[in-house]
């Protein structure tokens, strides 16, 4: 992830800059009425305050129409200004479609506990957890559930909107500066739900185009040179003394074979590489994992130590996730591990 | 409080559990004095283990990707102090003092339907204990104090945490319904000769308007928990998505009553601040009428509002609006309020006593959690921040910040009624000091963790740029304000062997409770004082300037200043 998260104060669209410049005129009308109140408070404490000795009571004032309707009318106004600015922005910060029939770009689908992203105009492919946008386009986005409510959150993109499995939500999403931007899903959806973070990564338009070519075919690692004669593996030596902190991957690992422990492995009832046998689609697609910089929606950066921990035992990384550990010992892990940090 | 007299033992001023009949007398009883303490008692019981539970998160929550806890206990713990807070500690506690103090105000006997009032309060007690039986059961809720569908559905939640959870609130939440009958009829049929509606404390006012919430918002609720288990248990299909339910349905059931919710947890909160700020300014409530309808206001505002917990699911802009604009309105009565009480504040000779500490920082702290409230009205600014630590810092500024505060305010101004004795004001200024610096290091800091980017309801969080040293202030500040908490207790205890005996009328206040013996005796009154205005007691110390006498009979019609008696 990157190491700082996104300010709402900090935006890159014209809709998350509409948001923040309403949010601090917001906050300034705010101080305001605050440090009048304060202010009044403090100079009754200060003045008003019962001086030793005094026991007479005061002048009994029990009211003062003119005041009193002051005080209706003078936050009736503010409230009345606030709502017309609040008209005039929510067009900005949330634009109407242009064509009632307008298809999205990019849909993107929640999953306990990560991101589906399907690019519907740019080639027709799918990835997860990292949205790579082009810089300066505005994307209309839909946002679909398979599960629960979801809530996708990139302060400086764009509104937050809820995932629901209920209905099709529609907003857009807009990045002004190349880049890589933080997010998180909004909304509680149980379990491990901290770890189903977004990871934006806004590219000039040329190398988007680059990048959503390559998505949009097999990864070149997909089918390793020599995996037709790879051999069917033996299992290596049982790992049950390996613990996953001390699993150790060696040099050299073999992705032809790996592929073949992919392929022959449980992996490929979840998860897709195209190109291959393996096309599940509850689990992320892995079609070119090795190009992606975070495991588990965010819960650690894409190394081959951190993947080889992931794999061996998801469950202490991030706890309730519904990928089991698969403890495979150090020479199909390190095979393995080639395999998939080869899906460039 | 030199100026106190004296006063004598009280000769039995509550059963005692090691008496004879003790615990019967506290079991069996129907008196409106004894319900009101026991569902005080209940709601500082069932707050200290909801206070327990945020500690815990607090712990978790001390450091970047810590492993103190797990998800599953952290989601059971969030989603269970949020429930225990709402549910079995801020509006029992506000219903326990209605309990007491609405027939003392009004010069009544008891509550209009004695039995009723018990049952309401058994209901809550059980269906509390119903609630927390889900973690003996081995799966306690975990999905959120809201619960929304589909997660809170089979397949996503497969233990029986949701099915306590609804059956538990479906208890107290038909104790509520009883309980909100029980005042407004209270409050319309058994005033004392002579007190007109408009002329009842503003505390009462607020408790009789409270009523009309209870019966109109808990029903949302019930309906919504009777479709959620028929949804579990009888494969109905009201919101499960994949059975052609509607999982927003909820939403919008949940929210209906949710918001009106917000608002019975706080108006029962002005009204004390309307007695406590009076009489330590040493006035009368400025402006009687316009805090009464402002109540009113809130209360048909209150239903119209709900959907601003809804900006992110997309209802479309029309809705967006409409909710938005209603919820800005709710700005009006509250800004009437807060203007109010300090107009009381203003020109009166002010007594600082804890009661009256309290009551000043909610004017500040309330406001604050007020503003914040605003901003979520202000639908592009909800669609950033909703979800965020931002709204964490919010509710808890409206209800520790608002309700808590004048609570606290309350049960220094109303202790020496209910027990015979003083509050110790020292230990009082200590609790005061540690409640108002822990309560603001631990939430203020959670404003901007929000507008960061920090979501509501992680067991944990990357390690970010300034996340972990925030959050370890925030935590901080939760043991602060917990420590507050046990110098709260400990002042109880201490007075309640030792603490100065209270007199009838302690704080020179006006409203009838007052009249009578600290604590009331059974019957509450052996006689009344003529009612001719809203401060009896005044009226009966200053024969020569009764509130009445004044200028039209009215005070509210005029700011004619007269001088008192004594000046």
């Amino acid at each position: 992830m990157p190491p700082v998260s996104g300010s709402v104060f900090d935006p890159d669209s014209p809709q998350v800059k509409a948001m923040s410049d309403l949010f601090i005129l917001s906050l300034v009308i705010g101080l305001g009425v605050l440090m009048l109140v304060t202010g009044l408070v403090i100079w009754n404490i200060i003045r008003y305050r019962r001086r030793p000795g005094d026991n007479t009571e005061p002048t009994q004032t029990a009211g003062n129409t003119r005041l009193e309707v002051m005080w209706t009318i003078g936050p009736f106004a503010l409230a009345t200004i606030l709502m017309v600015l609040t008209l005039i922005y929510m067009g900005i910060s949330d634009p109407p479609k242009t064509a009632a029939d307008q298809q999205p770009d990019i849909e993107i689908v929640g999953h306990q506990w990560w991101w589906e992203y399907r690019y519907l105009k740019d080639g027709n492919f799918t990835t997860a957890n990292e949205l790579h946008v082009p810089t300066g386009k505005r994307l209309y986005i839909r946002y679909l559930s398979s599960d629960v409510l979801h809530g996708w959150w990139v302060p400086q993109l764009g509104r937050q909107m809820d995932v629901s499995p209920a209905r099709d939500n529609y907003t857009w999403i807009q990045s002004d500066t190349p880049g890589q931007y933080y997010g998180a899903c909004a909304f509680y959806c149980g379990g491990p739900h901290a770890w189903m973070l977004i990871k934006v990564v806004s590219q000039p338009q040329a190398q988007y185009d680059a990048w959503a070519a390559n998505q949009s075919k097999a990864s070149q690692g997909a089918n390793p040179p020599g995996a037709e004669s790879a051999a069917v593996p033996a299992p290596t030596a049982p790992a049950n003394t390996v613990t996953p902190s001390a699993q150790t991957l060696k040099a050299g690992g073999d992705p032809a074979r790996g592929q073949k422990i992919f392929l022959g492995n449980t992996c490929i009832n979840c998860h897709a590489i195209n190109g291959t046998n393996a096309q599940a689609k509850v689990g992320p697609n892995l079609s070119h994992f090795g190009a992606r910089s975070i495991i588990g929606a965010g819960v650690m950066n894409n190394t081959p130590e951190n993947l080889a921990k992931w794999i061996y035992n998801p469950q202490v990384i991030k706890p309730g996730v519904l990928m089991p550990g698969y403890q495979l010992g150090d020479q199909d892990m390190s095979d393995l591990v080639a395999y998939l940090e080869g899906l460039k | 409080m030199s100026d106190i007299p004296l006063v004598p033992e009280p000769v039995k001023p509550l059963p005692f559990l090691s008496e004879k009949e003790g615990l019967l007398s506290w079991v069996a009883t129907v008196d409106h004095k004894l319900l009101g303490i026991l569902y005080i008692l209940t709601s500082v019981f069932f707050l200290l283990v909801g206070g327990i539970e945020a500690l815990f998160m607090r712990i978790q929550l001390g450091t970047p990707q810590n492993t103190f806890l797990s998800p599953t206990a952290y989601n059971q713990l969030f989603t269970m102090h949020g429930t225990t807070m709402i549910f079995l500690a801020v509006m029992p506690v506000l219903i326990g003092f209605g309990v007491y103090f609405l027939p003392l105000q009004i010069g009544a006997r008891d509550m209009a339907f004695p039995r009723l009032n018990s049952m309401s309060y058994w209901l809550f007690l059980f269906g509390g204990l119903l609630l927390y039986y889900s973690f003996v059961s081995g799966s306690a809720p975990q999905g959120g104090w809201f619960n929304y569908p589909t997660l809170s559905e089979k397949p996503y939640e497969t233990g029986l945490g949701s099915d306590y959870w609804a059956l538990g609130l479906a208890v107290t939440g038909i104790g509520s319904v009883a309980g909100g009958i029980n005042f407004i009829v209270t409050a319309l049929t058994l005033r004392a000769p002579g007190m007109r509606l408009t002329q009842m404390p503003m505390f009462s006012w607020t408790v009789f308007i409270n009523g009309f919430l209870l019966i109109g918002a808990l029903p949302f609720l019930n309906a919504a928990l009777a479709m959620l288990l028929a949804d579990r248990q009888l494969g109905a299909h009201f919101f499960r998505v994949q059975g052609g339910g509607d999982s927003t349905l909820y939403q919008h059931i949940f929210w209906a009553f949710g918001h009106p919710e917000v608002y019975i947890m706080v108006l029962p909160a002005f009204g004390m601040l309307s007695e406590v700020i009076p009489v330590f300014s040493r006035k009368p409530l400025f402006g009687y009428s316009f805090v009464a309808g402002s109540t009113v206001a809130i209360l048909f505002l209150s239903f119209g509002v709900y959907a601003h917990h809804m900006f992110t699911a997309d209802l479309g802009p029309v809705w967006n609006f409409f909710f938005g604009a209603a919820s800005a309105l709710i700005a009006v009565p509250t800004g009437v309020k807060i203007f109010t009480w300090i107009a009381t504040m203003w020109g009166g000779k002010i007594r600082f006593t804890t009661s009256m500490m309290f009551a000043t920082s909610f004017l500040i702290l309330f406001t604050i959690g007020g503003i914040t409230g605003v901003t979520f009205a202000i639908v592009p600014i909800d669609w950033q921040t909703h979800n965020s630590y931002y709204v964490v810092a919010h509710m808890h500024y409206v209800l520790f910040g608002g309700t808590a505060m004048a609570v606290y305010a309350g049960t220094y101004y109303w202790f020496p009624k209910m027990t015979g004795r003083m509050l110790s004001e020292k230990w009082g200024k200590w609790h005061f000091w540690l409640t108002f610096i822990g309560f603001n290091a631990t939430f203020f800091i959670q404003h901007i963790l929000g507008i960061i980017g920090m979501p509501r309801r992680v067991y944990t969080y990357p390690d970010l740029a300034g996340w972990g040293i925030m959050n370890l202030i925030s935590t901080i500040g939760a043991f602060l304000l917990a420590f507050s908490v046990l110098v709260f207790l400990i002042n109880v205890v201490i007075s309640l062997i030792k603490g100065e005996r209270a007199s009838d009328n302690p704080w020179d206040a006006w409203t009838l409770e007052w009249a009578t013996t600290s604590p009331p005796p059974i019957h509450n009154f052996d006689q009344l004082p003529p009612i001719k205005g809203r401060r009896p007691l005044w009226d009966l110390k200053y024969p020569n300037d009764q509130d009445w006498m004044r200028k039209e009979n009215d005070p509210m019609k005029n700011g004619e200043k007269r001088r008192s008696s004594e000046e």
